[in-house]
Parts: C-alpha cells; sequence; structure tokens
C-alpha cells in the first residue's frame, strides 16, 4: 500500500521536502484518505497542534493555515485542502481572523502581534507591541516561541486581510475597506514576506471564492496586493524555500505525543486552541535562522517551490474538468496521477538526472495524455493541451522555469515531436517527417542505387537476363528490368519523372506481370468480389484464414450454407437408417443419431423429415451451421413446416443473422392459419430498420388474440432476443413455461437469454432444469460452462465443457471455449491436452461432482 | 448436388483467442455499425505474433480479418498481448486499465480509442444459444 501512497503522492525521495510539501497538496489529500500512515503525517501529528489540517499546503508553517483550515474545518468534519471547502460561516471566519494575529511578529520589530483584544490600537497605531500571549500560546513557554513563531501577517496589514476576508463573506462587498497601506510600511515588507502574502492569499482566496471561480478570487486577490501597495509583477514566481537537515532534526526531535486520530484532533482544534508545549523551540530556532529579522529572500536554494498560481491552476485544471467519458478508472488515474505527477517534476532540482526526468516525463506524459484524453476524448487536443500547458508555463517569469527541460517536453508534446510507442514516449523528429527529401537526396546522390536494385530484381528472376526467357511472362518481366535500369538514371524521386522516362516506365508496368493483376482487378469481376467479400467482409471470418484447426475441418470452400457431411459413417448403406436415427436422438445419443439421419439422407436426399431431424438433432449438438443448412433442404421440400420454420429463426438467432431470423419467423407466423390473415394485413415495414420492432408489433398482436399458443410465445421471445429486449423475452418465454413446462429447449432458451441479459445466476437453474429432462442436451451443458465463465468460476466452466465434449467432440468452438476457460483460470498444464483432445485426461482433471 | 465431406484433422494448436475472435466477427454482423460509430477506426490485435484486423472505421459496418490492415495505413491503435490474456481480457478476468498497468497489454497509438476497447471485448464473448 505504502508504494501505491508514494505512486501517487510522492515518496520522500521524490521532493527534498519528506513529503508534505505545499508542492505535495496531493500528498496531503492521500494521507487524509488512506489514513495518513505516512512518515510526514506522523511527523507532523507528533507536533502538537498540527491537525489535519497540517498536512495541506501550510505544513511547514504552522501559522495561519492551520487556524484556517481548522476554522474551515470547524462544524463541518474533514477539509481537503484544494477540493473547494464549504463556505466559511461568520464565526468560522472570526476565529480565523483571531488566529491570524496569534504568534505573529512583524519582520521589522521583531515582535510578536498583539492579542485581538487590541486590534483597534494596532490598527490605528503602528508602535511596535512587547510580546503578549495570546489564547493561542500556553503562556508559560510562550514568550521565546511567540518571537520566533512564524507568522501572521505584520499587524498593521491586519486589517487588509481582515477586509479581504470578510469580503467574502459580504458578497459584493467592496474588496477592501482599509486605504492603501502607507509606503514606509509597505517598505517595510520583505520581497519573501510579499511572496508569502501573494501565495497564501491566492490560497486562500481560490478556497473563499471556490464558488464564484478562480477570476474572481484572482481578483480578489490583486486588490489585496494593491492595498499593500504590492506589485504582483516584480514577485518572484517561486519562493526559494529554504531546507536543511536541521529541519528533519526538529521534526524528530517534536515531542512524542501519541498522534491523535484525526477527527480527535478536529475536535480538538475546533476549539482553535492550538497547544504549542516547549517542543517546538529547536525547530523554531532553526525557523528564526532562516527567516531573520532582515530576512532576504530567504536562504540558499535547493527546494523551489512551484508558482503558486501554477499549482493551483493546474490542480484546479486536473480536478474541474467533468469526465464525460464512461472510462472512470482513467479519469481516476489521471486526476490522481496528474497532478503530482506535473507538480513533483516542476518541483524536482533542474539538476536530477535526465534518465529520470525522462522516466517521470514519460508518466506524465502518458498522464496528460490520459487526462487529457478522457477530457475531451480526442487524440488531437493532447497537443492542444500541451500547447496551453507549454504557454502557461512559458509565461511564468523565471528564466528557470522557461528553461527547464519539463516545459521543453511539453512544448515538444504539443507540436507533436513526442508520440506514445510501446509505452513510452518515442521522440520523433521533426525532419521525420521530410523522410521523403532526405530519401530523394540519396537517390541523387547515388543514382546507381535503383539500378543496383534493377539489377538484384533482374538476377533474382531466373534466366531472365539471358536471351531465352521460359515464359512470356517472365520475358516480359525481364524486358521491363532492362528498360528501368536503362532509364533509371533519369530517375528523380522528388522531381518526379521526366516525359520520357515516365512513359517508358508506365509501358513496362503495363506490359509487366504486374500488369495482370491490376487487369484482374479493373475488370471488376463480380464473382471476384464476392469471393473476396465472403473472406473479408464481416460474418465470413470462419472462411478466410482463421488458422489450421477451425477451418481446415470444412474443407476447401465450404459455403456458408451448405450441409458437410461426415467422413467415416457406419451407417452408410443402412436400410433402417432414418428409424435408427430416431431412437438415438430420443436416447439422447445426438452424435450418433446425426450419422445415421445423415445416412439417411445421403441415401434419399428428398426426404424433408430425415432433414429437419437431422437439423434438430444438430441444434442440440450445439452447431448451428449445420442445424440452418438441414434444415434448409428440409425448407426446400416443405416451405410451410412450422417446426422448420421455428428452427430456423432459432438458429439464425443464434448465428446473430437478424433478417434471416425475421424472415423465417414472419414466414412461420404466415403460415398458421389463425395468423395468416394478420400477417398479410400488416403489410411490410415502413424500412428495414424497423422490419424487426414492426415483426414484434405484429406477433404481440397475434399474441393477444391467442394467448395459449406455446409457440407463439417462443417466437415472440426469440425476436425479442434478437432485438435485445432480455426483459420481454424472459417474459415470452415464462408464459410459454406455463403452458408446456416439459420442453427442455424452452428451458434452455430461457437460460441463454438470462445468461446473455448477463443474469447467469438465474441463468443456471434453467439450464439444470433442461438438463433434468433430458441429459444429454449437449447445449445445456455449453451453456452452463458459458455462464459459470461468466460468474468467474473458471474452472467449474471448463469441466462443463469438458462434459459438453464428451457428448459432442467435434464441436470445435467448445475447444475453443475450454482453452479460453483454462488460460483464464491459470490450470495452463491442461493446455497440452486439450491440443491433442485427448478428452480422458481433461475428464480425470476436470471432474463434476 | 456435390457432397462435402469433412475431413477430420489434428487441431493445430488451436488458441484461446480463436473462438473468442469468431465471436466477435460474428457479432460485427448486428453490432458492427454501433460498433464503428464509436471507434472510428482500425484496431490491429497483435496476439502471440498473430496480427488481426478490425476495421470500424467512421461509416462502415466493421470488418476483422486476419492480417495487417488492407488499406496499408497505420492503424490507429495496435494492441500487443498474450494468446491468454486476451482470453483473460475478453473474459472479463482482466481489465484492461489493470493488463494496462501490470505491462500485460501494450498499447500503441491512440489512447483515446484504448479507452473505449470495452465494448469491443464485450462483443467478443461467448453467447449462450437459444
Amino acid at each position: 500500500m505504502s508504494s501505491l501512497r508514494d505512486l501517487v503522492a510522492g515518496s520522500d525521495m521524490c521532493t527534498p521536502s519528506d513529503g508534505a510539501g505545499p508542492s505535495n497538496a496531493l500528498g496531503g489529500l492521500v494521507n487524509t484518505l488512506l489514513g495518513g500512515a505516512g512518515k510526514a503525517q506522523e511527523q507532523l501529528r507528533e507536533l502538537p497542534g498540527m491537525g489535519p489540517g497540517g498536512a495541506g499546503p501550510s505544513s511547514f508553517v504552522p501559522t495561519i493555515h492551520t487556524p484556517s483550515e481548522l476554522a474551515m474545518a470547524g462544524p463541518g468534519g474533514l477539509q481537503i485542502p484544494g477540493l473547494g471547502p464549504p463556505r466559511m460561516d461568520n464565526a468560522a471566519a472570526e476565529s480565523f481572523l483571531q488566529g491570524i494575529h496569534g504568534p505573529s511578529y512583524t519582520p521589522v520589530a521583531g515582535v510578536s502581534a498583539a492579542p485581538p483584544a487590541e486590534w483597534d490600537a494596532i490598527f490605528h497605531g503602528k508602535e511596535p507591541r512587547p510580546v503578549v500571549p495570546v489564547p493561542l500560546m500556553p503562556p508559560p513557554a510562550a514568550p521565546p516561541l511567540a518571537e520566533l513563531m512564524p507568522r501572521g501577517p505584520p499587524p498593521m496589514l491586519a486589517p487588509h486581510f481582515q477586509a479581504f476576508v470578510r469580503s467574502a463573506l459580504a458578497p459584493g462587498a467592496a474588496a477592501s475597506a482599509a486605504g492603501p497601506l502607507p509606503p514606509e510600511l509597505a517598505a517595510q515588507l520583505s520581497v519573501a514576506d510579499k511572496v508569502r502574502i501573494r501565495d497564501r492569499s491566492t490560497i486562500m482566496a481560490r478556497h473563499l471564492y471556490a464558488d464564484q471561480g478562480d477570476k474572481f478570487a484572482d481578483m480578489q486577490v490583486d486588490h489585496l496586493l494593491a492595498s499593500l501597495r504590492i506589485d504582483p509583477r516584480e514577485l518572484p514566481a517561486q519562493l526559494n524555500h529554504v531546507h536543511h537537515a536541521d529541519w528533519h532534526d526538529a521534526w524528530r526531535a517534536a515531542a512524542g505525543a501519541p498522534p491523535p486520530s484525526v477527527a480527535a484532533e478536529l475536535a480538538a482544534a475546533g476549539g482553535a486552541a492550538a497547544q504549542l508545549p516547549g517542543g517546538p523551540a529547536p525547530w523554531d530556532a532553526i525557523w528564526e535562522q532562516r527567516h531573520g529579522p532582515a530576512a532576504g529572500p530567504g536562504g540558499p536554494a535547493t527546494l523551489m517551490r512551484p508558482p503558486s498560481t501554477g499549482w493551483a491552476t493546474e490542480f484546479a485544471a486536473a480536478q474541474a474538468p467533468q469526465q464525460p467519458a464512461p472510462a472512470s478508472w482513467a479519469t481516476e488515474f489521471a486526476a490522481s496521477a496528474a497532478v503530482p505527477a506535473a507538480a513533483e517534476t516542476t518541483a524536482s532540482t533542474w539538476a536530477a538526472d535526465f534518465k529520470q526526468e525522462q522516466d517521470q516525463s514519460a508518466t506524465t506524459a502518458t498522464d496528460q495524455q490520459q487526462g487529457q484524453q478522457v477530457t475531451r476524448g480526442s487524440a488531437g487536443d493532447t497537443r492542444a493541451t500541451s500547447a496551453a500547458l507549454a504557454a502557461v508555463l512559458s509565461q511564468a517569469s523565471d528564466p528557470k522555469m522557461r528553461n527547464s527541460k519539463f516545459l521543453q517536453f511539453v512544448s515538444k508534446m504539443s507540436k507533436g515531436e513526442l508520440i506514445l510507442e510501446d509505452n513510452k514516449v518515442v521522440e520523433r523528429r521533426p525532419e521525420a517527417a521530410s523522410w521523403a527529401a532526405e530519401f530523394a537526396g540519396q537517390q541523387q546522390g547515388t543514382a546507381a542505387a535503383p539500378s543496383q536494385w534493377a539489377a538484384e530484381f533482374a538476377g533474382q528472376r531466373p534466366g531472365v537476363a539471358g536471351p531465352a526467357p521460359s515464359s512470356a511472362a517472365i520475358g516480359r518481366g525481364g524486358e521491363w528490368v532492362e528498360e528501368f535500369s536503362r532509364g533509371v538514371s533519369d530517375l528523380r524521386l522528388d522531381e518526379g519523372l521526366d516525359a520520357s522516362t515516365a512513359a517508358q516506365l508506365e509501358a513496362a508496368w503495363r506490359d509487366g506481370e504486374a500488369s495482370s493483376w491490376a487487369q484482374e482487378f479493373n475488370k471488376g469481376d463480380e464473382q471476384q468480389f464476392e469471393e473476396w467479400e465472403r473472406m473479408y467482409g464481416h460474418g465470413a471470418v470462419e472462411d478466410s484464414v482463421l488458422g489450421g484447426g477451425l477451418t481446415a475441418a470444412m474443407g476447401p470452400g465450404a459455403a456458408p450454407g451448405e450441409y458437410v457431411f461426415s467422413e467415416n459413417n457406419p451407417f452408410l448403406g443402412d436400410l433402417d437408417a432414418q428409424q435408427k436415427g430416431k431412437d438415438l436422438f430420443r436416447r439422447g445419443i445426438l452424435s450418433e443419431a446425426a450419422l445415421a439421419l445423415e445416412a439417411e439422407v445421403r441415401a434419399h436426399p428428398e426426404n424433408a423429415e430425415a432433414w429437419r431431424l437431422l437439423g434438430t438433432v444438430h441444434a442440440e449438438n450445439d452447431d448451428d451451421r449445420q442445424a440452418i443448412a438441414a434444415m434448409m433442404r428440409a425448407h426446400t421440400a416443405d416451405p410451410r413446416d412450422p417446426e422448420v420454420l421455428l428452427a430456423l429463426g432459432v438458429s439464425h438467432t443464434n448465428e446473430l443473422s437478424q433478417w434471416e431470423a425475421v424472415k423465417h419467423l414472419r414466414s412461420w407466423l404466415a403460415a398458421q392459419p389463425p395468423y395468416s390473415a394478420l400477417d398479410a394485413a400488416a403489410g411490410e415495414a415502413p424500412d428495414t430498420s424497423q422490419r424487426l420492432t414492426h415483426v414484434i408489433r405484429l406477433f404481440e398482436s397475434a399474441a393477444s388474440q391467442a394467448p395459449s399458443d406455446p409457440e407463439l410465445h417462443v417466437a415472440l421471445g426469440v425476436l425479442h432476443h434478437l432485438g435485445r429486449q432480455y426483459g420481454a423475452a424472459v417474459a415470452a418465454f415464462h408464459r410459454a413455461l406455463e403452458l408446456r413446462p416439459s420442453d427442455y429447449s424452452l428451458w434452455n432458451k430461457l437460460g441463454a437469454t438470462l445468461a446473455n441479459n448477463g443474469r447467469s445466476g438465474e441463468a443456471l437453474a434453467a439450464y439444470q432444469k433442461a438438463l433434468d429432462l433430458k441429459p444429454n442436451y449437449m447445449r445445456a451443458w455449453t451453456n452452463m460452462g458459458i455462464s459459470y465463465s461468466n460468474l468467474g468460476e473458471y474452472i467449474r466452466s471448463a469441466a462443463f465443457y469438458v462434459r459438453a465434449l464428451g457428448l459432442n467432440a467435434a464441436a470445435d468452438h467448445v475447444w475453443g471455449y475450454l482453452r479460453t476457460a483454462l488460460a483464464c483460470s491459470g490450470k495452463l498444464e491442461l493446455l497440452a491436452a486439450v491440443d491433442s483432445k485427448d478428452l480422458a485426461t481433461l475428464q480425470a482433471a476436470l471432474p463434476l461432482e | 448436388m456435390a457432397q462435402l465431406v469433412r475431413t477430420p484433422t489434428a487441431a493445430a494448436a488451436a488458441k484461446a483467442a480463436a473462438p473468442l475472435l469468431q465471436q466477435l466477427a460474428k457479432s460485427l454482423e448486428s453490432e458492427g455499425p454501433a460498433l464503428a460509430k464509436r471507434i472510428k477506426g482500425v484496431v490491429v490485435f497483435k496476439i502471440d505474433g498473430e496480427e488481426w484486423t478490425l476495421d470500424l472505421s467512421e461509416g462502415t459496418d466493421g470488418k476483422l480479418y486476419k492480417g495487417a490492415p488492407e488499406s496499408g495505413d497505420k492503424p490507429d491503435l495496435t494492441l500487443t498481448m498474450s494468446d491468454q490474456n486476451f482470453a483473460q481480457l475478453v473474459m472479463g478476468k482482466l481489465n484492461p486499465q489493470q493488463a494496462f498497468l501490470m505491462q500485460k497489454l501494450k498499447i500503441n497509438g491512440s489512447m483515446a480509442m484504448a479507452m473505449k476497447l470495452q465494448p469491443i471485448l464485450d462483443a467478443a464473448q461467448p453467447k449462450s444459444k437459444l
């Protein structure tokens, strides 16, 4: 779990800080969500007075943000920084404002501010006040701490901040009630102070004005800064923040109060009484060192904070766009990963390993891409968004930022020079696009190359160079090669061919071997196209190059719809084949029954009854293709046989051939005397897309006319299943089953409809009923296997497939399903047995209890 | 009438993916246009080295065939995975994002299209037969 945390929130290794710095707001979020087992969080908790709010951007500095967080966290519950906490109410605001003036002091005078009760005095007077302990600090140990404890704003600035916050609560109120700060005081603000003020007020404003948007918030901030005479333009984008080993020591040295639970802390903190016993003293000493009385822009910079607004913008950008795409996983991933990745990339030192950056950049790019893709849903927008991001970043005033590798990377992304390849980002040089020019250049340089190639080509064709070609075609090819080599020196790809060479080439091409193919194509041979369509078009993949095992068994050119006879048929010549076939079928020995019936129809191809029975056998043996073929033969003999028509409708539905299924079911209806009038009256559907609904309505009107005809309901159920209206289909099958409860095939239909609707558990019950009625119902066994797979029980599923194969070993698709189930279950050792179709081994390994 | 005789042959290392791809091809008859409207591109599956092209270009009805894309263009999305992982993906044992994170699935090309993979995988699942 910690690796996940590290991944999302950044581990200690990622930033020089201990992962809880302002650059890692998400670390705080994660810590809060995951229960805060991170080292930093524990250290933070150990530091008394640090609530969960301390995990936010204010972690290093337990000052105004702590009370602010606490105030905002007050009544409600856990507030997570950056996610738009609800507006503060007045009480919270007041306590917040009180909190500001807790432990603070002016940089100039080195004294802490007065307690809240002395605000007015401060407001009107500017004399420095002696240190006075405030409710926020326990008196005994306070004085040294109060001095050293950073810090709220200097007291003179208090009213400005007050107004700033108050205006948040009174929407529409003027931004600043206090006049502009007198210049002398403004000058006393160090650059660091100004930056801090700007940053923190930005964050505050974003929180306060969460519902009015960032622009409004920024406006408020600008007002505040103006009133304080701070010119944001002259402030550095980043504040060089010091981080030394001393910090770590101080953290560790902090008083060892057991880390209280988050809720308890909230409760304690709700009273805004941050207890600060003597523990943090060394910590504050360090702070004092760093930010001495005449603090300049901080000490040596080893940790760089990202520009606050930039971070806020990025974070908001990652949060704000709502994800319309159904791929919620990706959005979560992108949202959670994009921010820390981006933040960390900027926060890590620029002197970092190039490789490390590449990896980070790769992750960022992927995340960004994912993020952008999800939010925009189109590939092209990655570049647009990267371009936007690059623009934002490049506007950062710090030159270091502009030259950063990250920025370069992003700008390259936006220009499309980087693409995603093999799960990595690969740089594609812009010149790659002009490979043609290069190639052409090469060609110019080595005009001999094409002739070499031509010579090679000539050499490969046997006996072509010589004067005695074995066939006209090759001779023509040789001629062409000669011509090509001759004309080649003039050939310059980039400039196009000059007229004579072009003509030569054309002629050569036409006469050469290639012409035959072109001619064939141009002839537009209908048969040829059909053949191609059959091979490459949809729905006929099995005839194309599916691989040896599956279609080779069919024999060459087995057109769909043609019945394929088995080779070794022991019943051939048996005069009693049909009767035997019927017996075998009744006994449930389906494969044998099929053989017997095949023998019969081979001898008597006009025997429609035998064909029909053969079709039924194949359907029960889960072979719809053969079933259709057989049924069609029966159909030609008797086009109005209702059983045949219904069976054809079912098999075509299984094969997902909607049009044929509807056609046959409609014919079925028309063939029934009670409904023929209805069918004639209904006519044709207004257009093909509505054909199915039209026929369904027709059937429903028939069903209302004759509610006790079970077959009608079966047909209606099949139609609904075709239209994927599974609820209606289930209802129809239920009605049919009420009328005919011992029809095993009906139970199977019900089960299959339930399974295709995702109700695999109920489907199993229905299949079981079917098997109770007909134990050797191979189709039901297969369907049970499919349902177990849907439920994730792959081993059980495999066992059912094995059972089904025991009944019909020729069912190639079931071998495939078995293989799939074994692949999912992890029982790879049995795959060899599947390859060799070793049923005995499989049955032993996968028993059905 | 010519009668065709089935010659039983030993299944040559039948892959787990084969019936799933067959099912996908069949599903294209009914679901092809809808899928093409969503995906609008060409997806190539490289399963244990075998290349299968699923052409769901905008406005077409969808096609699935073995080998590289016919038009010779670069596919919009190429997915490379083993046979076993393809089976697990289709059957729902593995979901695409898990597979991607665990490096069981390699994606080349449009990430946006990869997000929309699920309906294609669903269409390849074995269907229960009425």
